[in-house]
C-alpha cells in the first residue's frame, strides 16, 4: 500500500505559506537593520559634533587670548609652532569630515572651527607681519612724527 | 576716551554703509567702543607700539551685527591708541568676508595706515566718533574735509 500523499494543492499551499514566512522575517529582518543604520548613523554624528564642539571653544579661547596678549604670543616661538601645529591639524580634520558621510549632521559645527582656524591663520601671519614692521625704521619714524603732531595739535592736547 | 576718526575712515565707512549687509557699520562700530577704554584698547592686539608704549597701531574685531557668521569674519579695524592724552585716531575697516571682504593686510598697507594718521594729526583733519549719538561729527574749529 503507498503511503498517504497529500493532494498537490496543500502542497502549493504550505509552501506559498512558508516562503511568505521567509519573505515577511527577511523584510522584517531589512527593516530592523535600515533602523539600525539610521540609529548609528545619528550616534556617530552626535559624538562626532560633541567632539568638534570641543573643539571649537579650545579654538575660541585660544583665540581670545591670543587677542589678549599678541605681544606675548609674539615673543613666544612655543606657542607660534603649537597654534601653527594645531592650525595645520585642524585644517586636516575639517577636510577629514567634509568627505565623511556624518558632514550634514555637524555642518554649523564644521563652518564655526572652519572660521576659527582661519582666524588663527590671520593671527600667525599678523604676527609675521607685526615681527617685520618692528624693525622698520620708515614705520618707527612715522609713529614718532604722529605723537609729536599729536603733542603739537592744540585741539587733540586739550582733551 | 576721545575716539577721532581720519578722512580715510570717514570715507570707508560711508562706502561700507551704502552695501545692505554692511548698513550698520558705524553703530557696529558704536557699540564696540561704547563700554572699553584707553588702556584696555592699547594692549589688546597691537600690531606695532612705540617704545615706550606710549602709541600702538591696533587691529580690532568688530562683529557686524546683520551677519551671523560669528566674530572672526566680521569687520577689522585698524587705530592708532596714544595713551598720554587718551585717544583713539581710526583710520581703516574693512569687512574680512562677503562681498566686499579683504583678506589681511600687508606691511606696506600698515605703513600707509601709520602715514595716513599721521597726516591727518598734521593738518588737523580729524573728525569726531560721537558714540552716544552714532554718527560722526566734524568739530566746530576743523570745518576741512569729509562731513559724514
Amino acid at each position: 500500500m503507498s503511503p498517504y500523499t497529500a493532494p498537490n494543492s496543500s502542497i502549493d499551499i504550505d509552501k506559498k505559506i512558508s516562503s511568505a514566512q521567509t519573505k515577511s522575517e527577511s523584510l522584517f529582518k531589512r527593516e530592523l537593520t535600515w533602523q539600525e543604520k539610521v540609529d548609528n548613523l545619528l550616534d556617530r554624528m552626535n559624538e562626532l559634533n560633541g567632539l568638534l564642539i570641543s573643539l571649537h571653544t579650545i579654538l575660541l579661547n585660544l583665540t581670545i587670548e591670543i587677542d589678549r596678549d599678541f605681544n606675548g604670543f609674539k615673543e613666544s616661538a612655543i606657542a607660534t609652532d603649537a597654534i601653527q601645529t594645531i592650525n595645520t591639524i585642524t585644517a586636516k580634520l575639517l577636510r577629514k569630515v567634509r568627505l565623511s558621510d556624518l558632514y550634514p549632521g555637524v555642518k554649523t559645527t564644521y563652518l564655526l572651527i572652519k572660521q576659527e582656524n582661519n582666524y588663527l591663520r590671520e593671527l600667525l601671519s599678523d604676527r609675521s607681519t607685526s615681527i617685520d614692521l618692528e624693525s622698520d625704521k620708515k614705520l618707527a619714524e612715522i609713529m614718532e612724527r604722529t605723537i609729536k603732531a599729536i603733542e603739537k595739535n592744540k585741539s587733540l592736547r586739550s582733551k | 576716551m576721545t575716539i577721532y576718526c581720519t578722512p580715510n575712515f570717514c570715507k570707508q565707512i560711508a562706502e561700507l554703509a551704502k552695501n545692505k549687509s554692511y548698513a550698520s557699520v558705524l553703530a557696529d562700530v558704536c557699540d564696540y567702543f561704547k563700554d572699553k577704554n584707553i588702556h584696555e584698547l592699547h594692549i589688546t592686539k597691537a600690531v606695532i607700539r612705540t617704545s615706550p608704549s606710549i602709541y600702538s597701531i591696533n587691529k580690532y574685531r568688530i562683529i557686524n551685527s546683520l551677519s551671523n557668521k560669528g566674530k572672526s569674519s566680521s569687520y577689522r579695524c585698524i587705530c592708532g591708541c596714544y595713551v598720554k592724552n587718551d585717544l583713539i585716531i581710526l583710520d581703516t575697516i574693512y569687512p574680512k568676508t562677503g562681498s566686499e571682504g579683504i583678506d589681511n593686510l600687508s606691511k606696506e598697507q600698515y605703513t600707509n595706515i601709520a602715514t595716513s594718521i599721521k597726516d591727518a594729526v598734521s593738518v588737523n583733519d580729524l573728525a569726531i566718533l560721537d558714540i552716544g549719538n552714532q554718527q560722526i561729527t566734524k568739530p566746530a574749529a576743523n570745518k576741512k574735509g569729509p562731513h559724514f
